[in-house]
C-alpha cells in the first residue's frame, strides 16, 4: 500500500504492515454515457495494483468493493506551434471500481456549476442593461451618440 | 451503606479512567502484537549475531533489513511519547466519522465558493510533542485531505476554473513531510540506542556504466546472497562495472573536455581579479584573498602580469 521498501518476506516471519501509506486517489466523474449507478472512477498513483485500490478503499474509507479494474493511460504529447518543442502530459492509472449491487453513487456538483452559470448570466444581463442605459442617455445629443462624458458635455 | 458503596465504585472508576486516558483500539492492539513479534525477532537475531563471525549467516545484515519497517515504532508509544508531556496537550480533534465515498469531496458548505480559508501547515516542533498514536491518526487525516483536494483540483482543471485556495495542497504536503521526518527521527534514535546503527536504508554512490556519471544505488534485499546470485551479479556488473563502449567513450571525453575548459576559465578569472587586487593593495591578507579566489594560488597571482602595475618590466626577472 505504499512505495516504501519493505524487508523480504520469508515463511514464518511476521506479516508486513503499512503504517504510513503514501498512495493517493482522486475521484473522477465517469465519462461513459452508459454506466451503472454503482460504478465509480478514480485516478490513482501509478504504483497501485487492483488489490491495493481495494484495500485502500475498504480499510481507510470503509467502503465495500466488489470489483476493481485498472488501466494505464499514456499522456498525450503536444508540439508547440511556433517554437516546436514537445510537451508530454503525465501518464496516469485509472481504476474503475464496482460497488455492491444495491448501492448508488452520483458524482456531486462540487463546483456548483449551476449557480456559477446563473451568476454569469446575471452579470451579463446587468452589463447589457447598463450599455442600453448609456446609449439612451447619449441619444439626445445629436452627433455624439455613444461618446463617453470625458469628451466634453 | 448502599449509597456509600456506589460512591466508592464511582471514584474507583474515575481513577481508572485517569490512569488510561487514551483508548487503545483493536487495530492498535494487533499492531502492538506485531511489534512484539518484531522485537522478539530482533532479540533473537542479536543473539545469533555471534554466529555471524563463524560465517554461518549474517546476523547483522538481517538486522539491517528489519530496520526498513521503520514505522513499527509508531505503536511503541511507551518508549517515545512521554505521557507526562502529552497530559497537558489537547488530543487531536478528528471530526465526526463518516466512512463514505463522500469523504472524497470537500465540505458541501464550501462548494462553489471562490475562497476557502484554512490554517497553516503542521510544524516539526508541534509534531514532536505528539505521541506516536496521534501522529498515526494525523497521517490518515492528512491523507484523506490530500485526496479531497486532488479531486477538487482535477474537477477544476477539467472545467477550466481556478481552484479555490490551491495552496492548501502544499500545506498538506509540507505537514506530511514534517510528520514523516519526525517519525524517522524517533526511529533513528531508537535504533542508535538499541543496535548502534541508524535505521536508514543503505545507499551507495557508484559510477554508472551508461554515461560514466555517479549515480545513487539503493541497496535491496535478495533471497540469495550476492556471491551466489549469479543473475543479480551480472545485472549489477552490466550496470556499474561493464566497460564503456565506443560512443560512450567519445561522449565522456567531450564531456570531460568541457568540464576542463570551464575549470580553466574559472582559474583564469580568479587569477586576473586576484592579481588586480594585489596591484592595488600589495599588503593584502593572503588568506582572505585565497578564500575569495580559490581557483588560483596567491603565488601565481603575484607572478601574473596584472599584479605588476606600472613598474617597468625591466625590474622583474622572469
Amino acid at each position: 500500500m505504499s512505495t516504501r521498501l519493505y524487508p523480504l518476506y520469508r515463511k514464518g516471519s511476521p506479516q508486513l504492515r503499512v503504517f504510513l501509506p503514501n498512495f493517493w486517489m482522486k475521484m473522477v466523474q465517469l465519462e461513459h454515457q452508459e454506466h451503472l449507478p454503482n460504478q465509480v472512477q478514480f485516478i490513482v498513483s501509478s504504483e497501485m495494483t487492483r488489490l491495493d485500490v481495494k484495500n485502500y478503499l475498504e480499510q481507510i474509507y470503509q467502503v465495500p468493493v466488489m470489483d476493481v479494474r485498472t488501466v494505464n493511460l499514456t499522456g498525450k504529447t503536444h508540439q508547440h506551434r511556433q517554437l516546436g518543442f514537445l510537451h508530454k502530459d503525465d501518464d496516469q492509472k485509472v481504476a474503475f471500481v464496482t460497488l455492491p449491487k444495491d448501492t448508488k453513487f452520483e458524482f456531486p456538483d462540487i463546483l456548483a456549476m449551476g449557480e456559477r452559470d446563473q451568476r454569469e448570466q446575471q452579470t451579463m444581463d446587468e452589463f447589457k442593461d447598463a450599455q442600453k442605459a448609456f446609449k439612451q442617455g447619449t441619444e439626445s445629443k445629436p452627433g455624439r451618440e455613444g461618446l463617453p462624458s470625458f469628451f466634453g458635455y | 451503606m448502599l449509597r456509600c458503596s456506589a460512591r466508592k465504585e464511582r471514584r474507583k472508576a474515575a481513577k481508572k479512567k485517569d490512569r488510561n486516558p487514551i483508548k487503545v483500539s483493536d487495530g492498535m492492539l494487533s499492531a502492538c502484537q506485531a511489534l512484539g513479534h518484531l522485537i522478539r525477532h530482533v532479540s533473537n537475531q542479536r543473539h545469533d549475531s555471534a554466529l555471524a563471525k563463524q560465517g554461518r549467516y549474517r546476523g547483522m545484515s538481517q538486522l539491517k533489513k528489519l530496520i526498513r519497517t521503520s514505522y513499527s515504532l509508531l505503536t511503541h508509544r511507551a518508549s517515545f511519547a512521554p505521557t507526562v508531556m502529552t497530559q497537558g496537550i489537547r488530543h487531536l480533534g478528528t471530526t465526526g466519522k463518516r466512512f463514505d465515498l463522500m469523504e472524497f469531496f470537500d465540505d458541501p458548505k464550501t462548494w462553489g465558493k471562490p475562497k476557502v480559508r484554512v490554517g497553516r501547515a503542521w510544524l516539526k516542533d508541534e509534531l514532536r510533542l505528539r505521541s506516536n498514536q496521534d501522529l498515526h491518526q494525523l497521517w490518515y487525516v492528512l491523507l484523506k485531505e490530500r485526496n479531497r483536494l486532488l479531486t477538487l483540483q482535477y474537477a477544476c482543471k477539467k472545467e477550466v476554473i481556478p481552484m479555490p485556495n490551491e495552496e492548501r495542497l502544499d500545506k498538506v504536503d509540507i505537514s506530511m513531510e514534517n510528520l514523516e521526518e519526525v517519525v524517522r527521527e524517533r526511529n533513528r534514535a531508537y535504533w542508535e540506542l538499541e543496535v548502534g546503527e541508524s535505521g536508514e536504508q543503505e545507499r551507495r554512490v557508484l559510477e554508472d556504466s551508461t554515461f560514466a556519471f555517479e549515480s545513487e544505488y539503493i541497496t535491496q534485499e535478495h533471497p540469495v546472497p550476492f556471491e551466489l546470485n549469479e543473475k543479480h551479479r551480472e545485472e549489477y556488473r552490466q550496470r556499474f562495472w561493464s566497460g564503456l563502449d565506443e560512443d560512450t567513450k567519445i561522449f565522456y571525453r567531450r564531456y570531460r573536455e568541457q568540464a576542463h575548459h570551464d575549470m580553466r576559465q574559472k582559474k583564469y578569472k580568479d587569477l586576473q581579479s586576484g592579481a588586480r587586487v594585489l596591484r592595488r593593495f600589495p599588503d593584502v591578507n593572503e588568506e582572505a584573498l585565497q578564500e575569495k579566489y580559490p581557483h588560483a594560488s596567491v603565488e601565481e597571482m603575484r607572478r601574473y602580469k596584472d599584479a605588476l602595475g606600472n613598474k617597468s618590466n625591466t625590474d622583474v626577472n622572469f
